[in-house]
């Protein structure tokens, strides 16, 4: 069977066309790099490690010295946002890293191998998607114990399915390519031909999972936090939604809209992008 | 060649009684059976015939790359290098393929890799087959490239397939088929997707790198010319089984199976055709040719007889112009025997 | 037919086994014994092996797990390490309210998330397809838990358009507590739903047998309400049945904040506080319901598909 492998280019050349053309998605983009180097800035201590710090009287409005007001132990909001966009960050980035790492790692054998090897792998993620995801989450973080560790584990343990499918179904397509037969009639051995040559024609799918991955991380480490699993300690945009809630009552919506909105960007623009990336890959026009 | 001695040399690729069988579905079915063939040292050995008559599952047969669970070996054996490799392991079929044996594929932008650049798939073969320091690979890779006649070899060994034409696409397959020096190589269809200049450009290549290192070919083709141009001996398939093989003079000179004949006498020859029409052979290949007894060609053979329909004919010698050495043999109950009979179809 | 659901069942049987695999070894294993997972790290020790073996955890691993597997065939789950309840019965007891929320939410959904698909196909490219995606991109992109907090603050306490908390089981007054979670769940639904079956008729709509239809002169309204529709419904049908398991579970975080005592809450409480028994039924009701709502999809597409159905 062949796979006209003029694709694989002209993938590159399409995703760029796509993102070049629409000017939303150049605009997200901007976003994720002004947001990543915000994270970055934050590690280095740039920014925001005032976080903690009690720099005015509760619950204060947008003034000159907290744009978005404080909190209600006088910290500035605006600080515990962009710290929390660190976390969320490096939350969704590992998570997405790893999950990506694993799937794409099973999907593979899975698809090439078959036998007992696929048959296992294909078990194991029906299993898995047969437990309501949230349920999965906190059982594994509930057990693990709050903290970052547990919400990392308990991701990557349930994000991992997504890109194992995928990656799976499209190794079991190339399994059957000229390329791949002409590289078997060259005498080079299974590992080299599954990871050489075939993985890297799967990239551009283990992008998109990237891509969504992260943000269900993000997505998910809020709900997490809602329930005092997740991060400890910090601030992150969870946990400051959470202690807004009751804030709210008072009519106190600084922090809570603050962490929304600045959320809300980032997840978005993460959407945007990975739609147009999506809409690119896609040779027909169902989008 | 080998009309010069008395006793044949040994062949080295030698193929005897293989049957291959294709799963369809739930229905199984020979795509060939009983093939013979023997390839020796330094030959060009054609094995012609139409699409579809399982030429490229032979090759495919020989590098034991048969599509797993679709196609199987029935019976027969392909003796190569002391083993039978219908029943060597992947590891043993590991150390031949690239290297001592090697396949020259039909179609070259779908056989090479998309996202690895040539030099990169090029270095790939050393890397497996020898033990050489990767700035000898790449110094034996960039040399084998310039012997293909690659223009700008240094630049466009950091090329991507897709950035290259077609022919240069081919000369990249058959540099990577070559650089171990293999001493069989398989080319199916090596110049059937290329444009008709290239094509002969690329079947000089080959013929020169044959004659330097004394390898031997199997060359598939359905194109008698690239026969004539390269081949010292042909095999001609239909329905998956050899009806004729014998010296490329003995073929083209008197061809004795009707379907050969036919074959010859329907090849375009790039001027008009004295006779009429350019003939067609009529009817088609059978899809299922085990369920027809006797002859397979004998629905669209023109000299059929009673005969033709009871037992299929087995390979037998011509009896003029066939010698000890190089036997010209065909499975035809009513062979042109007599030259006369046959027109000249070679001027 | 019948070899096929059999063999279906089959199949099936090593996902749920599989399932009950991960929940024991999750609660029973890796975190320790559940008993003291349950009572916390103050318990006193004799409190813990009462409780252990009340609820014969103090057996070794595998006559537990194999208790487990015994419970599962009868439906008999023991009793709640919290209350002390008969697992069944609470379940039995709180899936009511649950259903209440959870089912008129997908009927809309998916209504509303086809007819929005329609109209959008049908408008391809132009303003309403387009305003269509940006709020279901943007509505995507917005934490559910906003959504729930913001709608409680503004829609109910703000604007008291719906009530804030609580449930009351009779048959009117239920509507006037469920109706602001139900608009929640829908809205967020409706933002994935519509995209997805948007998609998938786009795709019908490139079919050939589209193109033909045009050729023979069918109005556009015929060939997208006959055609693309009813070839649509069965992915359509599919993503339905996908949700049905998990309308068992409710929803965790909406029946929790606005106080309705449906299965969604009982399960966060019991996840929360390590509620083994509660748990374990759970997972493994809710993995039962999955495989089997995966072989009625599977026989759907076969008897749907006449290609299929003719062998």
């Amino acid at each position: 069977m062949n796979i006209p492998n003029t694709t694989f280019q002209d993938l590159r050349t399409r995703v760029t066309q796509k993102f070049r053309g629409s000017p939303v998605a150049i605009f997200s983009l901007m976003v994720i790099v002004v947001y990543a180097i915000a994270a970055v800035m934050v590690m280095l201590g740039l920014v925001a490690n005032d976080f903690d710090a009690r720099v005015g009287e509760k619950f204060m409005s947008p003034n000159a010295t907290s744009w978005l007001g404080t909190d209600r132990l006088g910290r500035d909001i605006l600080s515990r946002i962009v710290y929390a966009n660190k976390i969320a960050f490096i939350v969704g980035l590992v998570t997405a890293t790893l999950s990506v790492l694993l799937g794409t790692l099973l999907g593979a054998l899975s698809g090439f191998f078959g036998g007992w090897v696929d048959a296992f792998i294909v078990w194991l993620y029906s299993t898995v998607e047969s437990i309501p995801y949230l349920l999965l989450l906190i059982a594994i973080s509930y057990i693990l114990g709050a903290g970052l560790s547990g919400v990392y584990l308990a991701f990557v343990l349930t994000f991992w399915v997504g890109p194992c499918r995928i990656i799976r179904g499209e190794v079991l397509k190339l399994k059957e390519a000229e390329f791949v037969i002409a590289a078997r009639a060259m005498g080079y051995g299974p590992m080299r031909i599954l990871f050489r040559h075939i993985v890297p024609n799967t990239l551009h799918l283990a992008l998109v999972n990237f891509t969504l991955i992260f943000v269900a991380a993000i997505k998910s480490e809020v709900i997490l936090s809602y329930l005092g699993l997740g991060v400890q300690g910090e601030p992150s945009w969870g946990t400051m939604i959470d202690q807004a809630r009751a804030e709210l009552v008072n009519g106190f919506f600084w922090q809570i809209g603050g962490a929304t909105v600045a959320m809300f960007l980032l997840v978005l623009a993460f959407n945007i992008a990975t739609d147009t990336l999506q809409q690119a890959l896609d040779p027909r026009q169902t989008r | 060649m080998s009309t010069l001695s008395e006793v044949a040399p040994a062949p080295i690729l030698s193929i005897r009684d293989l049957s291959i069988e294709l799963r369809n579905g739930g229905s199984k079915q020979l795509a060939t059976k009983g093939v013979g063939l023997d390839l020796c040292q330094g030959e060009v050995l054609g094995l012609v015939g139409e699409s579809g008559c399982g030429k490229t599952l032979t090759c495919k047969a020989i590098m034991g790359l048969l599509p797993e669970g679709v196609g199987r070996v029935q019976t027969g054996e392909i003796l190569f290098s002391g083993h039978d490799l219908t029943r060597a392991n992947e590891p043993t079929m590991r150390t031949f393929r690239g290297n001592t044996l090697s396949m020259i594929f039909q179609n070259p932008l779908n056989a090479l890799n998309p996202v690895l650049t040539i030099g990169e798939q090029l270095s790939e073969v050393l890397a497996t087959h020898t033990t050489l320091k990767r700035s000898e690979i790449y110094q034996e890779a960039l040399h084998m490239l310039r012997r293909v006649g690659m223009p700008d070899a240094a630049r466009r060994m950091r090329a991507y397939p897709h950035e290259l034409s077609g022919g240069m696409r081919q000369r990249v397959v058959i540099a990577m088929a070559l650089l171990m020096e293999p001493d069989v190589i398989l080319a199916d269809e090596p110049t059937t997707a290329l444009d008709v200049t290239v094509q002969a450009q690329i079947l000089k290549l080959l013929k020169s790198f044959q004659r330097n290192h004394n390898s031997a070919i199997l060359l598939v083709t359905h194109d008698f010319g690239v026969i004539a141009d390269m081949c010292d001996r042909v095999a001609v398939m239909y329905a998956g089984r050899i009806i004729e093989t014998g010296t490329v003079e003995a073929i083209f000179d008197h061809p004795s199976h009707p379907y050969t004949a036919k074959l010859l006498e329907a090849m375009p020859r790039g001027r008009p055709v004295p006779r009429g029409e350019l003939s067609v052979i009529p009817g088609r290949v059978p899809s299922n040719p085990d369920d027809l007894s006797g002859c397979k060609f004998a629905p669209r053979c023109e000299r059929v007889q009673k005969a033709c329909h009871r037992t299929e004919p087995r390979l037998k010698r011509v009896r003029e112009g066939s010698t000890r050495i190089d036997p010209h043999l065909v499975s035809c109950f009513i062979a042109f025997e007599d030259r006369d009979e046959v027109t000249h179809v070679i001027e | 037919m019948i070899q096929i659901i059999l063999k279906r069942i089959l199949q099936g049987v090593p996902t749920v086994f599989g399932v009950t695999l991960i929940t024991f070894l999750l609660f029973n294993v890796a975190g320790g014994d559940p008993v003291s997972l349950y009572l916390g790290k103050s318990a006193n020790p004799k409190e813990i092996e009462l409780m252990k073996k009340e609820y014969g955890l103090d057996q070794p691993l595998v006559s537990q797990y194999t208790d487990f597997l015994e419970e599962i065939v009868t439906f008999d789950f023991g009793k709640s390490f919290r209350t002390r309840d008969p697992v069944a019965d609470m379940l039995i007891d709180r899936i009511g309210p649950s259903l209440s929320l959870t089912i008129p939410s997908l009927i809309l959904i998916t209504m509303i998330g086809v007819g929005l698909a329609l109209i959008s196909t049908y408008y391809r490219g132009r303003l309403f397809d387009r305003m269509l995606i940006f709020t279901a991109v943007t509505g995507m992109s917005i934490s559910f838990l906003v959504y729930i907090v913001v709608g409680q603050y503004f829609l109910a306490f703000e604007f008291g358009l719906f009530e804030i908390y609580g449930y009351r089981d009779s048959d009117e007054s239920r509507w006037s507590y469920l109706a602001l979670p139900i608009l929640i769940m829908t809205t967020v639904g409706v933002g994935y739903d519509s995209r997805y079956y948007r998609a998938v008729m786009l795709e019908e709509r490139q079919a050939a047998y589209i193109l033909t239809a045009h050729a023979k002169g069918l109005s556009d309204h015929r060939i997208m309400l006959r055609h693309i529709l009813s070839n649509a419904l069965i992915p359509i049908i599919s993503r339905v049945m996908i949700s049905v398991p998990f309308l068992v579970t409710g929803s965790l975080l909406l029946e929790s904040f606005f106080g309705i005592p449906g299965t969604g809450s009982l399960l966060l409480e019991s996840l929360m506080s390590g509620d083994l028994p509660v748990i374990k039924a759970f997972t493994v009701l809710v993995s039962i319901l999955f495989v089997l709502s995966n072989i009625i999809t599977d026989l759907l597409y076969i008897w749907a598909d006449p290609r299929v159905r003719m062998q």
